[in-house]
């Protein structure tokens, strides 16, 4: 039995220690907002906070999370900052198949939250872990860089 | 069998150690990328003792167990080593990677290695009957081998405190989440115009590390100026052995290994290149 904080509530899981989080986001408790591109930590899709900290949760086992608090994409998108970014990406057509947008709106706000006002080169090391197929990046680094100034004050 | 041990402390994990055997889950990085495993997992996130950074007497003393993006922020951690750090796969692998993890994986693309070879690092092994501390050199024996006892655990990183001049390259596929097709470090101390002292290693281009004592002590005592660069090349061309794998070729590594090794003799084995 592991037990932690998924989205701000207490939740158990009966899923053997070795288990990637991430099957047990989606299969358990259905938050499928974290996806599975790659299995071993390159794409980011997956990406989610452990106490406050981007992480991989594909390469994340559940005996590693015993007692830590998870921030899933679902969590995340009760707050303002998410709307800011989610106006943002919107606006610079940062979203075309969507299949990274979770991962890198999670990668967004890892960087936003320490450093509110970053340079191009920042975004770009900051969202380095997460691949995008369509876009290019270069709409997702605008939207970053919107967000930035559209939510000035709130990182 | 028991699926996982949870000790919260070091004298329970090597207890455990000694008499059970398991996988030392460190970040687990690089374990979750295998898909099924035949021993239970001995978590060491809970043990503070592997999270600590310690300045004493003129060594840094490095808990095994912490994260790359722990060392990153932390001032006491050489501009070197945190240069090679930085180049590590992304910021969310940085988050849950650790350094003790990178040294007992035992890769030859292992990006911290040749950093710690240079700067001459100890390791800390402990077990329940006791310690030892050793060169990494004589830890790493082989492709994914080390001289590590089942019983035993890496509990320490020892590197000299102060910064050296230094020139790092990793040459990959892509600047972010590539494994080294190859790796150079050469730190250097010059006195005046004349090499004090100068170790350089190479990644990825060998089983472990390779580091040549020999040649550096040739150039050591020289005037950095009066240094033989063609003759030190001939000297490491015989000795880079790489080979050809899925991610590059030995006619490819050994150029570029020399080509790198023939612009830091040429341009930065200077003064006040401290970065």
């Amino acid at each position: 039995m592991i037990e932690f904080e998924l989205n701000g509530k207490k939740v158990k899981s009966e899923r053997p220690a070795s288990h990637r989080l991430l099957d047990v986001l989606r299969e358990e408790f259905r938050l499928t907002g974290v996806k599975c591109g790659c299995g071993e930590g390159e794409c980011g899709a997956c990406s989610v906070f452990m106490n406050g900290e981007l992480v991989n949760s594909c390469i994340l086992s559940m005996g590693r999370i015993r007692g830590q608090s998870i921030i899933t994409i679902e969590g995340f998108r009760e707050t303002k900052r998410f709307a800011v970014l989610q106006d943002a990406y919107d606006k610079t057509g940062a979203v075309q198949c969507g299949f990274c947008t979770p991962g890198m709106i999670m990668a967004s706000e890892a960087l936003l939250s320490r450093v509110p006002d970053p340079q191009e080169e920042e975004i770009r090391d900051a969202l380095s872990g997460n691949l995008c197929r369509c876009t290019g990046y270069n709409m997702i680094v605008d939207a970053v860089l919107l967000a930035a100034k559209e939510g000035k004050g709130i990182w | 069998m028991v699926e996982a041990y949870f000790p919260e402390n070091l004298p329970e994990a090597l207890r455990i150690l000694g008499d059970e055997d398991v996988i030392p889950y460190a970040g687990g990085t690089d374990i979750m990328v295998g898909k099924s495993f035949k021993k239970p997992f001995l978590y060491l996130d809970k043990i503070s003792e592997l999270k600590k950074v310690e300045n004493l007497e003129g060594k840094i003393r490095i808990g095994a167990c912490s994260t790359y993006a722990a060392l990153l922020r932390d001032e006491r951690i050489p501009k070197v080593l945190k240069e090679s750090i930085r180049q590590i796969a992304s910021p969310s692998i940085r988050n849950l990677g650790t350094i003790g993890g990178n040294i007992c994986n035992a890769s030859p693309a292992g990006d911290t290695l040749p950093i710690l070879y240079a700067l001459n690092a100890y390791l800390r092994l402990e077990s329940e009957n006791g310690f030892r501390e050793i060169p990494i050199r004589e830890f790493i024996t082989g492709v994914k081998k080390t001289a590590r006892e089942t019983s035993w655990l890496l509990t320490e990183i020892i590197i000299p405190s102060g910064e050296y001049e230094y020139s790092y390259q990793k040459v990959g596929a892509r600047r972010a989440q590539a494994i080294a097709k190859l790796s150079f470090v050469g730190i250097h101390e010059l006195t005046a115009g004349i090499v004090s002292d100068i170790r350089i290693a190479f990644g990825a281009v060998g089983t472990t590390v390779l580091r040549d004592q020999k040649a550096e002590k040739e150039l050591i005592g020289k005037k950095a100026s009066d240094i033989d660069i063609p003759a030190t090349i001939q000297y490491y061309e015989k000795i880079i052995r790489p080979i050809d794998d899925q991610r590059s070729e030995a006619v490819y590594r050994k150029t570029v290994c020399l080509n790198i090794l023939r612009e830091y003799l040429e341009n930065e084995l200077t003064e006040g290149n401290r970065q």
